[in-house]
C-alpha cells in the first residue's frame, strides 16, 4: 500500500500545475460548501431561538384533538376547560425535561382609538410565564414603554405599525371589540402599555399581546385553546413530544402536539429556501470536483498507458492498476480538502474579524454575518470528497486496466 | 521437460480490411538455461512471438505452454501471477517507471508479489551491483544514460529469480558498444545462474555469443527451430 502511495504522491508532485489546479478546485468547492453550511447553521440557530423565544412559540404546543381543523368553526368544543388545563399542565410539568407549561389563547377582533378601527390578532399570555419563555431573548425584541404585567389587567403590548395607524403611544387608551364564544359582541378598554416590533412587516400592523385573563374575558370564557410547553433543551423536542403524547393519552386526554418548527411558518420557509440553495451549491461543487478529478486522472491514465502496460507485464493485476490510480485520486481529494479546510478557516477568521453586516428580507435592522465552524460537518464533507475523487479516478483507470497488455505497451 | 513449448501457433491481425498473418504456424521448444536469439527482418513476427511466449498476448490458434501450463487456459489473474513469478521482461524502450529511482524500479516485481520492503531492497541492491550500477541506486531514470537504464531493466527482470527472461530488441536504442556489453551481461548472467534468456534482434553484430539462433521470416521459422 505504502509503495503505491509513494508512486501516487510523486506523480501528483510531478505534474505540479495540473495537480494544483485540481487541488484548488477541490479546495474552493470544499470551502464554499462548508462556509455556506456554517452560515445556514448559524442562521437556523438564530431562527430557532427566534421562533421558540422571540415569537414565544415555546418548544411544544398542545391542542385538543380537532382544534386545528375545526376550532375556527366550533371553538367552544375544541378548547380546554380550566379543569383540563390544570390537569394537563400538572402532568406535563412532571416530565423532567419540561421547564414550564402555560396556557394561551389566540383572539381576534377590532381595535379602535375612538375615531378609526382596524382588525387585530392577539395572543393572550400569562405575563410571568411569557417572561420565562422570552428569557434573554427579550433584549432582542425590546418593548418601548412597559411590558405586560400581572398587575395591570388591561395593559397590552401593541405592534409598532398598528400603533402608528391608530396614533397610539405608550400610555394611550383604546378599545378592543370581539364576538364572545356565544356570539355576543363584547368590548373592553385597553391601555397601550408598550409598543414593540414583531420583526416582520406582515404582522407589525395587526398584532397585540394581551394578558391571558384579559383575552378570556373578551371572549367571555374560562377556557384556553392551547398549552405552550418550554423545554430545557431544544434537541429533545421530538422525544418529549412523543413521551407527552403517550402520557396524555394514557391519562385519557386526546391531544395533538405541534413542535416549534411546525408552527413557525417563517422558520420552515427560510429553512426550505436555504436547504435548496445548499443543495444547489453542493451539486455544483459535486460536479466540479468529479469533472476535474476525472479530467486530471483521465489525462494521467492516458499519459501513463505504457507504464500501465509495463506494470501489468511485471505482474500487477488489473485490480492493482485500479488501486494505484484510486490512491492517486483519493490523495488528490485528501490534499484538496486539507487546502479547503485551511481556506475555510482563513475566511472564517476574516469574517470574525471584520464582522460584516447585511439586511435580510423582512427585517428592519442590519444583522451581523456570522459563520459557524462545524468540525463534524467538515469531516463528513472531507470523507465524502475523498471518496468522490477516488471513484472519479477509478473510472478512467479501470478502462486502462482492461486494455490488453500488448496494446498498452505499444501506446506512445 | 521443456520450459517453453509452442504448438503450431498462428497469429492474425486485422489491419483495416486486410488480414495480416504475423505468425503462420510456429513450433518452438526452449529448455531451461538456454540463451536464444530470435533473428529476422522487420515485420517477420519477432515481437508477436515474444509476446505470446511472455503470456501477454494470445495466439489466434495453436497452444503455448509455459512450464507445462497452457497459457490460454489460465485466467487473467493467474497469467499475471505467472508473469510475476516466472518471467522477466526487458523492453526496447527500457520502460522504467519515471517517478521511481533505480533501486525502487528494481524492487517493483518483488513488491508486487508482496515481498517485505527490507528483503526486496536488499535483493534489488545486489542485482544492481551485479549489473554494475551500485553508484546509481538513487538515480531516477531521466538522470541515466540509455545503457544504464537498460541495465536497471535487466536487474528488474532478474530480481524475482524468474525461470525465463524475455527481451524484445533490448539493444535497438543503444549504440553498438553498449549493445555488445548489454548482450554480454545477459550472457554472463545466463551462464552464472542458468536463467533462460530469449531475445530478439535484427542486429547481426550482437549475435557472436549466442548459443542458439532462431531465424524467423514472414511468420515462419526458417532455421534453428530445433536445438543445435
Ligand atoms: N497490432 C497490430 N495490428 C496489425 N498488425 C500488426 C500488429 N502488430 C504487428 N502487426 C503486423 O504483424 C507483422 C509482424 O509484426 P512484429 O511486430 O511481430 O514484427 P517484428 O519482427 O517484431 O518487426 P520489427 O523488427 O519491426 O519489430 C507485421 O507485418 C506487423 O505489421
Ligand atoms: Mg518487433
Amino acid at each position: 500500500m505504502i509503495k503505491w502511495m509513494k508512486i501516487a504522491l510523486r506523480n501528483i508532485l510531478k505534474n505540479k500545475r495540473r495537480s494544483f489546479v485540481t487541488l484548488l478546485a477541490i479546495a474552493m468547492g470544499f470551502a464554499a460548501v462548508s462556509l455556506f453550511r456554517g452560515y445556514i447553521h448559524n442562521t437556523y440557530q438564530g431562527l430557532r431561538e427566534s421562533a421558540i423565544r422571540g415569537e414565544g412559540l415555546g418548544h411544544l404546543t398542545i391542542y385538543k384533538e380537532g382544534w386545528l381543523e375545526k376550532g375556527k368553526i366550533d371553538p367552544d368544543n375544541y378548547m380546554f376547560s380550566q379543569e383540563e388545563l390544570q390537569k394537563i399542565a400538572d402532568l406535563v410539568e412532571e416530565d423532567e425535561d419540561v421547564i414550564l407549561a402555560t396556557p394561551q389563547i389566540h383572539i381576534s377582533g377590532l381595535v379602535s382609538n375612538g375615531r378609526t378601527s382596524t382588525i387585530f390578532l392577539a395572543n393572550g399570555v400569562i405575563p410571568r410565564d411569557d417572561k420565562t419563555i422570552k428569557g434573554a431573548w427579550a433584549a432582542f425584541r425590546p418593548v418601548r414603554g412597559n411590558e405586560l404585567s400581572d398587575k395591570k389587567a388591561y395593559g397590552v403590548e401593541m405592534a409598532q405599525d398598528l400603533a402608528i395607524h391608530l396614533d397610539l403611544k405608550p400610555g394611550g387608551y383604546g378599545v378592543v371589540m370581539a364576538a364572545t364564544l356565544d356570539g355576543q359582541m363584547n368590548a373592553l378598554d385597553i391601555e397601550v402599555a408598550g409598543v414593540y416590533n414583531t420583526g416582520s412587516d406582515a404582522t407589525n400592523d395587526k398584532y397585540l399581546r394581551v394578558p391571558f385573563k384579559f383575552a378570556q374575558s373578551l371572549y367571555d370564557t374560562e377556557k384556553a385553546d392551547r398549552l405552550v410547553v418550554l423545554l430545557g433543551n431544544w434537541e429533545k423536542t421530538e422525544r418529549v413530544r412523543n413521551r407527552l403524547l403517550s402520557t396524555l393519552s394514557g391519562a385519557g386526554f386526546k391531544c395533538e402536539i405541534k413542535t416549534w418548527n411546525e408552527l413557525s411558518l417563517f422558520y420552515s420557509k427560510v429553512k426550505g429556501m436555504f436547504d435548496m440553495i445548499f443543495m444547489f451549491i453542493f451539486s455544483i461543487v459535486f460536479i466540479i470536483v468529479v469533472m476535474s478529478v476525472i479530467n486530471t486522472m483521465g489525462m494521467a491514465v492516458l499519459e501513463r498507458t505504457r507504464e500501465i502496460g509495463t506494470l501489468r507485464a511485471l505482474g500487477l493485476k488489473r485490480r492493482g492498476v485500479s488501486l494505484l490510480f484510486a490512491i492517486e485520486g483519493a490523495m488528490l481529494g485528501f490534499l484538496g480538502t486539507i487546502l479547503g479546510i485551511v481556506l475555510n478557516i482563513a475566511i472564517w477568521a476574516v469574517i470574525r474579524t471584520i464582522e460584516p453586516t447585511y439586511i435580510p428580507p423582512g427585517v428592519s435592522t442590519p444583522v451581523p454575518l456570522t459563520v459557524n465552524l462545524l468540525p463534524q460537518a467538515m469531516f463528513s464533507l472531507m470523507v465524502f470528497l475523498i471518496f468522490l475523487s477516488l471513484i472519479a479516478a477509478i473510472l478512467p483507470a479501470r478502462r486502462a486496466a482492461q486494455k490488453n497488455v500488448v496494446d498498452a505497451l505499444g501506446h506512445v | 521437460m521443456a520450459l517453453i513449448e509452442t504448438k503450431d501457433i498462428k497469429k492474425d491481425y486485422l489491419l483495416g480490411e486486410t488480414v495480416v498473418h504475423a505468425l503462420r504456424g510456429v513450433n518452438l521448444t526452449i529448455d531451461r538455461g538456454e540463451f536464444v536469439a530470435i533473428w529476422g527482418p522487420s515485420g517477420s513476427g519477432k515481437t508477436t512471438l515474444l509476446n505470446l511466449i511472455g503470456a501477454i498476448d494470445e495466439p489466434s490458434s495453436g497452444q503455448v505452454f509455459i512450464e507445462d501450463q497452457e497459457v490460454a487456459l489460465l485466467s487473467d489473474n493467474r497469467r499475471t501471477e505467472l508473469r510475476n513469478g516466472s518471467i522477466g521482461f526487458i523492453f526496447q524502450g527500457f520502460n522504467l517507471i519515471p517517478v521511481l529511482s533505480a533501486v525502487e524500479n528494481v524492487m517493483l516485481p518483488l513488491q508486487i508479489k508482496g515481498t517485505s520492503f527490507p528483503e526486496a531492497r536488499d535483493r534489488a541492491l545486489s542485482r544492481l551491483d551485479e549489473v554494475g550500477l551500485s553508484d546509481f541506486v538513487r538515480h531516477r531514470p531521466d538522470k541515466m544514460s540509455g545503457g544504464q537504464q537498460q541495465r536497471v531493466a535487466i536487474a528488474r527482470a532478474l530480481v524475482a529469480n524468474p525461470s525465463l527472461v524475455i527481451a524484445d530488441e533490448p539493444t535497438a536504442n543503444l549504440d553498438s558498444d553498449t549493445s555488445r556489453s548489454i548482450i554480454g551481461l545477459m550472457r554472463s548472467l545466463n551462464e552464472k545462474e542458468k536463467t533462460t534468456f530469449i531475445f530478439s534482434t535484427h542486429d547481426q553484430r550482437v549475435l557472436d555469443r549466442v548459443e542458439r539462433l532462431v531465424r524467423l521470416e514472414d511468420g515462419r521459422i526458417q532455421d534453428g527451430g530445433d536445438k543445435k
